[in-house]
């Protein structure tokens, strides 16, 4: 009674089946591989070139770029994936190779405004403001109408000392904006460069009827004249909030030259005590917390004579901290100073200390 | 045989993988400098090649960087040209700085390094042959010869105090030079935070005096530190938390020693600024030499003599102590010279970052006009923090050319304010006529390199004929930069010497008018300068295409005038105030 015995040659086959199966798979698979390759191979660049692309579009700058590279060694001239390798440059902030690009750039496409405006404010962030300028006069060829530009062309063209071309460009400037101060003043400037005084100080004298502000101010300063400065600078002073600080100065430096020493030691004193603010400013910011920096202030100011500013910032600290000696003592001596001797003492006590 | 196919999978996924990866690697990035990116000399461009490692200078500054963000951590220390041994070839002396605490700094502290000057374009460290092995928290340094020996001594400014080295003969060694600390002997004495100083004739008796530089008070183990509460870190504060310290003068009383005039010359009564530059040079051309000094957030000093060894402060009301704007300059460096050709000497002062370098044109009668933006200059370094500066004819065409070191204060300057904390050098051509142009990238490979910038000083120090510039580097290694500028310029070197006795022997003080090719240019020897550095004092002239200085004109410190006649171009002369002029050998 044996049971059949196993049929061998189907387990055989069955092995053999699979190990052919395997085989057959495993070289469809090599095959499929292989074609999947070639088919890949042949249209990688354009598919690569594509995703790079994308990927620059979309902030992937680092991912891209060296696809990108890659994709211009193919094609050169490809000012697509250029402007792509500039822009990403500029914003990963590698100069050279962001002015490489740009370049080539602006060369194979000289009449992009794009090309041009993105070199030009490449240039002064690099530290080429004379090859900005440059581009910024051919934009302004591209883009005739951009006003801004042009303005902004007038003030680039004079600290270059491209006074001719400043001129030029602001005359036209001032068809559009006829009564411009600034524009007005830089047209003094560049006259006065180029030798023409007559126009410059009739251009002043315009200016001075009709603006008396603190451009003109700073040239009938510079050029020799701080009387004519002077009745400027305290429109300004009167006029412009903002400008205490820059006019106070000027205004004591033309009272300097025209022998009133006297009360230009007393504008001094007032856009000093601007400075000290701004700059103690700065300081407290840093150490918010920092009472003997705020003491130093407030004594600052007592000496400059800004009384009512000095004991403000005195009584400050006393109010956060009322048992802080340096600032009761540096009321001590004002008071003693003032000759009020009672609130003198009574300071001293509180700073624990004897006169 | 799941798993055999698994593994064949695997197997066919890493060979694609591979193949892949192989297809599509590229080639090595290359390096693609700037189309104006000048990658060797061009001709009368400036040229200056990095020749440190050729010469043998390996001078690092000390890194004494801590989580505390100290002040002096950053401020950096300056290096100086000084021709200790007196045979025509500029040594070069490097200031240290060192750790805060240097009891708990392991091993040996650092120390200066004086390297002497092998006259063939390299150095030999000589710092302790000389004596000079020094440790301390080095800041600034100026040569002069305070006894009129005929040798430059060396004076030294620390973090808390002032050191001077008297230039002696080494006994033990005959012929041979070495450095005496006499700072005792001559009553020298400054427990500050010091930092530039400069050596200058104020009183006209023939005796260099001195003026040092205080910078802030601060007290180590008291130290708040601040806080960008913003980001949470901790930064370096600014020197306006600090109190400020008075400057100190100091006349030579001709015997070795100094009295300390700080009072009695009216400087004390002077508001305290936290003073980074100075330089003396007589700024009205009354004859009597001037000191200016630029404070760091405070208004900039201007010191006119008044004779007597007394000064009254006109900065404010000169126009040469703010911006244009009113503002208080971030006073660093500070350069003079005649840029304009009116042969008055204008001033420049490195500034903050977004704040130009400022330019004040000298007008005359100690006025000064504000020249940062029409000069070029503003625009330019708006860009940078700039703390050493010069004033040198960098291509020997006649007119003054500027030299820039720069580099932020506050180390995570990046994350906090947007600012590189490494910068790079600049370097601008002057026409004569006021104004000056950027070449930096067409200047050489320095110039497109990123350091802390902090001292620079000029010299011809292979006597070439071509202006040689070393720049420290706070935490960084010294670079010495060799000119090879590629031009057929011709130059004249002048090394002034004052009689001794009426006139101080360095010629501090002097101006020198040069006659060439129908042009005039105008030079001054002045004291201090820069930024915590020292300059050679030997007037190297661009006389451009001339091949003689018809006449050059000096007037030595003691107000005497002597003229010198055709002077020959493309050597050094040495001018001696009483004598003939004298050729110097060229080796």
């Amino acid at each position: 009674m044996s049971s059949p015995s196993p049929p061998l040659v189907p387990a055989v086959a069955s092995r053999f089946s699979r190990k052919r199966l395997g085989i057959v798979i495993g070289v469809i698979a090599v095959v499929l591989f292989v074609a999947g390759v070639f088919v890949w191979q042949n249209s990688r660049p354009d598919e690569k070139r594509t995703l790079a692309l994308k990927a620059a579009k979309e902030g992937s700058f680092a991912f891209a770029e060296e696809q990108l590279k890659s994709a211009l060694a193919d094609k050169p001239d490809d000012v697509e994936v250029i402007e792509a390798l500039a822009r990403g440059y500029l914003k990963s902030e590698k100069p050279h190779e962001a002015e490489t690009y740009l370049t080539r750039w602006v060369e194979l496409r000289p009449e992009d405004p794009e090309a041009r405006r993105l070199r030009y404010e490449f240039y002064p962030k690099a530290r080429k403001l004379s090859k900005a300028y440059p581009d910024g006069r051919r934009l302004l060829d591209l883009t005739p109408t951009d006003g801004r530009l042009r303005r902004a062309l007038v003030g680039q063209a004079v600290s270059l000392g491209a006074y001719e071309d400043a001129e030029s460009l602001c005359r036209e400037c001032l068809r559009d904006e006829p009564g411009d101060r600034d524009l007005l003043s830089m047209l003094a400037e560049c006259r006065r460069a180029r030798g023409d005084l007559t126009e410059a100080g009739e251009i002043l004298d315009r200016l001075l009827k009709d603006f008396p502000l603190y451009t003109p101010a700073i040239l009938y300063l510079d050029s020799g004249q701080p009387e004519k400065a002077i009745p400027l600078f305290r429109e300004v002073l009167r006029l412009d909030k903002t400008r205490q600080r820059s006019a106070g100065y000027q205004l004591a430096i033309a009272l300097e030259r025209s022998g009133k020493a006297e009360e230009a030691k007393q504008v001094t004193a007032g856009f000093r005590r601007l400075q000290d603010v701004e700059v103690f400013a700065d300081a407290i910011k840093a150490q918010p917390d920092n009472l003997e920096l705020r003491v130093r202030l407030g004594e600052r100011l007592l000496a400059e004579g800004h009384t009512q500013d000095g004991l403000s910032y005195l009584h400050a600290v006393i109010a956060e901290n009322p048992a802080y000696g340096p600032a009761h003592l540096a009321l001590a001596k004002h008071y003693e100073q003032q000759g009020q001797a009672e609130r003198a003492a009574e300071h001293r006590k509180l700073a624990g200390s004897t006169p | 045989m799941r798993l055999g196919l698994h593994a064949f999978g695997v197997v066919s996924g890493l060979l694609a993988g591979a193949l892949l990866l192989g297809c599509g690697s590229s080639p090595p990035p290359t390096s693609s400098p700037s189309p104006d990116t000048q990658l060797g000399p061009m001709p009368g461009v400036p040229w200056f090649e990095d020749a440190t490692t050729a010469a043998n200078v390996a001078f690092t500054h000390f890194d004494g960087a801590t989580a505390m963000h100290y002040l002096p951590e950053v401020m950096g220390s300056g290096v100086g040209w000084i021709d200790y041994d007196n045979d025509g070839w500029p040594d070069l002396f490097c200031v240290q700085g060192g750790p805060l605490r240097p009891h708990t700094h392991p091993g040996p502290l650092p120390t200066h390094k004086l390297y002497r000057n092998n006259r063939d374009g390299t150095f030999t460290e000589v710092t302790e042959q000389v004596g000079l092995n020094k440790n301390g928290y080095g800041m600034g340094v100026a040569v002069g010869d305070y006894d009129n020996d005929g040798f430059d001594d060396l004076f030294v400014t620390y973090l808390d105090r002032i050191a001077l080295f008297k230039n002696v003969l080494d006994p033990a060694a005959p012929g041979r030079r070495r450095f005496e600390d006499v700072t005792v002997a001559a009553r020298l004495a400054n427990p500050h935070w010091a930092t530039s100083c400069g050596w200058g004739d104020i009183d006209g008796d023939g005796r260099l005096d001195l003026y040092v530089c205080n910078y802030v008070q601060i007290d180590l183990d008291h130290y708040r530190t601040c806080v960008n509460t913003d980001r949470n870190q901790v930064y370096v504060c600014p020197p306006t938390v600090f109190p400020s310290e008075s400057h100190k003068l100091f006349r030579n009383n001709g015997d070795g020693t100094f009295t300390d005039i700080t009072v009695s010359s009216g400087i004390a009564a002077v508001p305290t600024g936290a003073g980074l530059g100075v330089l003396l040079l007589d700024l009205d051309d009354d004859g009597k030499i001037d000191i200016y000094v630029a404070n760091d957030m405070g208004p900039a000093h201007l010191l006119q003599n008044q004779g007597g060894g007394k000064f009254i402060d006109r900065g404010l009301l000169s126009g040469a102590s703010l911006t244009v704007g009113g503002r208080f300059m971030a006073g660093m460096g500070i350069a003079a010279g005649d840029i304009d050709g009116s042969g008055r000497p204008s001033l420049f002062v490195t500034n903050y970052q977004n704040e130009p370098t400022a330019v004040f044109r000298n007008q005359g009668k100690m006025t000064f006009m504000d020249w940062n933006h029409q000069s070029g200059v503003g625009p330019v370094t708006r860009r940078s923090l700039g703390f050493g500066i010069v004033l040198f004819d960098a291509d020997l065409d006649g007119n003054l050319d500027l030299a820039q070191t720069n580099g932020h204060v506050v180390r995570n300057s990046q994350v906090l304010l947007n600012a590189p904390f490494e910068q790079e050098g600049l370097l601008m051509v002057g026409d004569g006529k006021g104004r000056f142009r950027e070449v930096s990238e067409k200047a050489g490979g320095y110039f497109r390199e990123k350091h802390v910038g902090r001292g620079l000083a000029v010299s011809d120090y292979n006597n070439d004929g071509l202006p040689d510039l070393a720049f420290s580097h706070n935490a960084g290694p010294l670079k010495l930069l060799r000119n090879a500028t590629q031009t057929n310029n011709r130059w004249l070197r002048l090394e002034l010497i004052g009689n001794g006795k009426t006139s101080n022997r360095n010629a501090i003080g002097a101006r020198v008018e040069i006659e060439t090719g129908g042009r005039k240019l105008v030079r001054f020897i002045h004291g201090g300068g820069s930024y915590l550095s020292a300059s050679d004092r030997r007037l190297l002239v661009g006389l451009g295409t001339a091949t003689k200085a018809d006449r050059v004109l000096v007037v030595w410190p003691d107000g005497s005038r002597e003229a010198f006649r055709d002077l020959a171009a493309n050597r050094g002369w040495r001018l001696t105030q009483g004598k003939s002029a004298e050729a110097v050998p060229a080796n």
